[in-house]
């Protein structure tokens, strides 16, 4: 039965080759971006970053760095979160333990440049045994460079060099040279403790080796049991890694957070437009759908044939999308790479994971998607079956018609709510309001489509020539088949639009607080310490001098009984901050931004119920949990974050620091003259923030990602208006029967196709510049659409053009064939 | 077997030809010889009635006669325009002001109402319709309550007569009716091929019609019967009886 099935559709399939090879390019795309989700994902999860320095020990121990998060994936922390030092004792009495080495890893300036290079206590290097010219550190002021940094700073055996401790000046003599791994200098591993300023001992990590005839797997369980009652992590083989590397582990976390993000917008892309594809393949099978119902075929076996009919399509297509996907990740990958979301040596997991995966999703949706889309004809009795496969437009539902206008309804108050808030929920709000008002548009189309084409009709009957009036006319008999192009090409416009625009709108309003909120008259940028800033603040007109630090911060929070806990980005700031920047405040005083304290957006401060002199609880970047007070709340949230931390926080929670840049209040020539004394430190007139790299770099990532689905809904659209075209098959053979010539009938179907076009456009509009504009209004007080002003033309223009190329090759197609065979043919 | 017959004229109506084919071949493929050799003409003001088994070639004849498709060799001509040297476009416009055509399966235009799918061809050829003739048709051929429906808010009969209205509606030439009862149940039919006749004797109009029912042909002046792609017999005012022998031996010859 079931291969009869499968013959059977096939030979019924095969007439209609147009709509089944839009649901195989709807296959195809949509297999090969779920591939390179898979493998973004499988990369996250099973890829390690390679072992370099720890390549010679055999357990590591350090501590969780992520945040555990319930239900959702852990929060990566960019810091390094540390392992107490009594740990070290407790590892080394399990038994099989061989030695035992704690790593610690600050930062130092080399006073003669201003180069800051990584300073390592030298016991974990000690592991290994390297060969040393000279000999290992014993205690200050022995310093063992690695033979990398010594060629590039030109140090040699019983130099002496003075190295810059977080502002303070200490002369060291070079003892020894090795050739180790990870770049740096080294000291012994008290030296490291007290220079690093890291209270009560605490190191980055402990690593062991093993006795030589004990396994480290088991010694691995071993230690996990003594350190149970922590939440260290103890890993062994290529975990390792992990543990080296914070950054790894952190874009681990990102990587997965895309893939995760990926999937769920593809999720919905890929089932609508195999839905779309599906559902024009149904109504070019329709009539043969309706006389196998005249047949006897029931229901059931009619949607079987047709999902199967699908599934074969699918089939075929899958390993060729599959093997597409395992392509395009490698260059995803090599974009991500550069964009700095995925470390450099990271091997991506091309695992043949992605397979099955892949494979039962499409074959589901698929599935679904056929079934669904040929509910309705496998359900009508089977008279009216021929009756309605002869007379297309069919009257849409009312309930459908009702929800759309719901739906476009409810999207007007998310495009209003930028005019009201300025903040990120606002932003988002106007975004996801262009797509329910597409998915609005979807349901009321039809009767929207009648509308509007009504009025012209009327016009176009009395002036236009024969072929515009045909298309008018058949645009608006066609409702539904109309709406459905329209509503397609319509989503592509405001999908990309949307995407654009909202973005850009973000960067202006960022920049233009930058302008009106940056005061200070120079900024330095360098490795700078605090104690380098006070000393800059003594200079002769110098009145401020404040660090700024990107970095983030997680709030928990309770809503409705849910707990869940989100990362928010946060800027650090010195003291007298309100001398350097005016981040607009509105209640409290930015002058109190010192010791234990925060400031607030506005819509930070609502969302959160936080005013000033309530104390909230934050979890820094590091872990550590900390309960500033709320000393001010500002309107200024894109240019300043919503979080403004005092740095004192992050000192009395973290490490000492270098800070890269500070904005300075007073003479610039001042603060040239200092700078100029100092290696490696620059000056500049004027108040500039860096950190507009890393949105840049997610704006690419972010086009990146929208190039393909929008060409893929592109594939899509063109396709889907080719097998409608292709349909008509019958109909345009009894135009030319009664007499149309081949080029009335070629202007005919381009003016359709224009229309659809200048419909879609018009929709894709609607839904997605009136949002946007108002965005713009709310954000920059400027009501247009921000973005490359190509945008809005350069997508109108290539859908009209890719509307009228693929309906008219589609159409010269039909023409082929003499409309008496067509027509002979009957069907 | 004769293959070259000349038309008598018909009594009423001087002796000119409406349309005339001369040798007209047609292979498909190069292999399948639908029509063969066949030469006829047809006299202005005559209703002309086709007949044949199944697949004998008289769609084909129909075709290439009213330049839907073109003839492998030969030549048709229709008044004194010789139709198979014409161009796709040319051929096709020329159809719209000269040609009426009716299919079995009527082929409206759905989304097109009554009146639309009557005057689609003069909008076609960007005619003035003639507001009288076009009254005079529709309230001949009994669809002056209909104008504004669709067709598939009519009866197959109903639908017929919207085809046959449409094919009237340029004032052609001549008009060609591949079995335009063939569709419909027996007093609908009579109705139709009354309706034909009414056209012929009343305005003179050219018709050639196919048909496999006998009962359908006597409606006819002439007939012509067709058989493995050639005229096999022309029959002058036969009777229903007649052709049907006619048909019964041809049937058993094979
Ligand atoms: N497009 C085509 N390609 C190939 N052969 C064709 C084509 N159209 C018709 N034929 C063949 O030409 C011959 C004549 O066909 P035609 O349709 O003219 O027959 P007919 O007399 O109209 O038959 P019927 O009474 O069944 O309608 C048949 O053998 C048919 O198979
Ligand atoms: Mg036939």
């Amino acid at each position: 039965m079931s291969t009869s099935m499968a013959s059977l559709s096939w030979s019924m399939a095969r007439a209609r080759i147009g709509g089944l090879v839009a649901v195989g390019c709807a296959v195809l795309g949509g297999a090969a971006m779920i591939t390179v989700s898979v493998v973004l994902a499988t990369t996250a999860l099973s890829s390690h970053v390679p072992t370099d320095r720890l390549a010679d020990a055999d357990v590591v121990v350090s501590a969780q760095q992520q945040y555990p998060v319930v239900e959702d994936i852990d929060i990566p922390l960019t810091e390094r979160v540390t392992v107490p030092a009594d740990v070290i004792d407790e590892v080394a009495r399990v038994p099989g333990v061989a030695e035992v080495a704690a790593d610690l890893t600050f930062q130092v300036v080399l006073a003669d440049t201003g180069a800051r290079i990584d300073a390592r206590s030298w016991d974990l290097a000690a592991l290994s045994d390297p060969d040393l010219q000279g000999h290992a550190p014993g205690g200050s002021p022995d310093l063992l460079v690695d033979a990398q940094t010594a060629a590039d700073t030109g140090l040699e055996l019983g130099d002496t060099t003075t190295l810059s401790i977080f502002g303070e000046p200490r002369t060291f003599r070079v003892t020894g040279i090795a050739d180790v791994p990870g770049a740096g200098v080294f000291v012994d591993a008290e030296t490291a403790a007290t220079l690093s300023g890291r209270s009560e001992g605490a190191v980055d990590l402990i690593a062991m080796t093993v006795a030589p005839d004990a396994d480290p797997e088991a010694v691995a369980e071993d230690v996990s049991a003594a350190l149970a009652d922590t939440d260290l992590v103890v890993s062994t083989g290529e975990a390792r890694g992990d543990a080296e590397s914070v950054t790894g582990g952190g874009a681990r976390g990102e990587l997965l957070a895309l893939a995760a993000s990926l999937a769920s917008t593809l999720t919905i892309l890929i089932g609508c437009i195999t839905a779309g594809a599906m559902s024009v393949s149904v109504a070019n099978q329709r009539r043969d759908l309706a006389l196998l119902r005249a047949v006897g075929a029931t229901p059931r076996q009619v949607r079987r044939l047709v999902a199967t009919q699908a599934s074969i399509v699918a089939a075929v297509v899958l390993m060729p999308g599959i093997a597409l996907g395992y392509l395009a990740s490698g260059v995803f990958a090599g974009r991500l790479t550069g964009a700095g979301m995925l470390p450099t040596g990271i091997p991506l997991a091309l695992t043949p994971f992605a397979v099955p995966i892949v494979g039962v999703l499409m074959l589901a949706a698929v599935q679904v998607a056929a079934r669904s889309a040929s509910f309705r004809a496998s359900r009508m009795p089977a008279t009216e079956a021929v009756a309605e496969s002869r007379v297309e437009p069919r009257t849409p539902s009312r309930t459908r018609t009702v929800i759309g206008g719901l739906l476009i309804a409810s999207s007007v108050p998310q495009s209003i709510l930028p005019l009201l808030w300025r903040n990120e929920t606002a932003f988002v709000a106007a975004v996801t309001g262009t797509l329910v008002a597409i998915i609005g548009f979807a349901l009321a189309g039809p009767v929207i489509v009648r509308a509007v084409t009504g009025r012209v009709v009327q016009r176009a009957s009395a002036v236009a020539g024969p072929s515009t009036w045909l298309a008018v006319h058949h645009t608006r008999a066609f409702s539904l088949r109309t709406a459905g192009s329209v509503t397609v090409l319509a989503l592509a416009i405001g999908l990309t639009v949307a995407q654009i625009a909202s973005g850009a709108t973000l960067t202006n309003a960022t920049a233009a607080e930058h302008d009106a909120g940056l005061v200070a008259d120079a900024t330095v940028t360098g490795s700078l310490s605090q104690a380098d800033l006070d000393d800059l603040v003594t200079e002769d007109g110098v009145e401020a001098a404040v660090p700024l630090v990107s970095t983030t911060v997680l709030r928990t929070s309770t809503f409705a009984g849910d707990v869940s806990t989100a990362p928010h980005p946060a800027l650090a700031v010195g003291h007298g901050a309100s001398d350097v920047i005016d981040p607009d405040v509105v209640a409290g005083d930015l002058e109190d931004l010192h010791g234990d304290t925060v400031a607030l957006s506005s819509p930070t401060s609502g969302s959160w119920d936080a005013a000033v002199g309530d104390t909230i609880e934050l979890t820094l970047d590091n872990g550590a949990t900390v309960e500033p007070t709320v000393v001010a709340v500002y309107e200024r949230g894109f240019g300043f974050s919503g979080v403004m931390l005092s740095t004192d926080v992050l000192a009395e929670h973290g490490d000492p620091r270098w800070y890269d840049m500070a904005l300075v209040a007073g003479d610039p020539s001042a603060v040239a003259t200092w700078a100029s004394s100092r290696p490696g430190v620059e000056s500049s007139a004027g108040a500039a923030l860096s950190g507009d790299d890393e949105s840049g770099a997610e704006q690419t990532i972010n086009l990146f990602v929208l190039l393909p689905m929008l060409l893929y809904i592109l594939m899509a659209v063109a396709n889907s208006l080719a097998a409608s075209t292709g349909r008509r098959r019958h109909e345009l053979a009894t135009l030319r029967v009664i007499g149309m010539t081949r080029r009335q009938i070629l202007s005919m179907v381009r003016r359709e196709a224009v229309i659809t076009a200048i419909l879609a456009i018009g929709a894709g509009m609607l839904v997605a510049v009136l949002p946007m504009t108002l965005l713009g209004l709310g954000f920059l007080g400027e009501p247009w659409p921000h973005g490359p002003w190509w945008m809005v033309p350069g997508i109108a223009g290539l859908i009209a053009v890719m509307a009228t190329t693929s309906t008219s090759w589609a159409a010269r197609r039909a023409l082929r064939t003499p409309p008496a065979t067509v027509l002979a043919a009957q069907d | 077997m004769s293959s070259l017959l000349r038309t008598r004229t018909t009594p009423h109506l001087a002796a000119s030809t409406a349309l005339s084919l001369r040798a007209v071949t047609k292979a498909y493929d190069g292999s399948v010889t639908a029509l063969d050799d066949v030469s006829l003409d047809v006299p202005r003001g005559a209703f002309l009635a086709v007949m044949g088994p199944s697949g004998s070639g008289k769609s084909t004849l129909l075709h290439c006669a009213s330049g839907l498709d073109t003839p492998s060799s030969g030549a048709v001509v229709l008044g004194d325009v010789e139709l198979s040297r014409l161009s796709e476009t040319r051929r096709t416009t020329l159809r719209r002001g000269r040609i009426g055509f009716i299919f079995q399966a009527y082929n409206l235009v759905p989304s097109l109402t009554v009146e639309q799918n009557i005057t689609l061809p003069l909008r076609l050829a960007h005619a003035r319709p003639d507001r009288a003739w076009l009254e005079e048709l529709v309230g001949r051929i009994g669809l002056a309550e209909l104008l504004q429906r669709r067709p598939g808010e009519l009866s197959g009969g109903q639908q017929q007569r919207v085809a046959i209205a449409r094919s009237l509606a340029a004032r052609p030439d001549i008009v060609f009716a591949d079995e335009p009862t063939g569709a419909l149940d027996l007093d609908t039919a009579g109705e139709v091929l009354a309706l034909l006749r009414d056209l012929v004797d009343e305005f003179g109009q050219t018709v050639v019609m196919v048909t496999h029912d006998p009962g359908a042909a006597a409606w006819a002046h002439d007939t012509v019967v067709m058989k493995d792609g050639r005229i096999h017999q022309r029959f002058a005012r036969p009777t229903a009886a007649e052709l049907a022998s006619c048909l019964t031996q041809l049937r058993t010859l094979a």
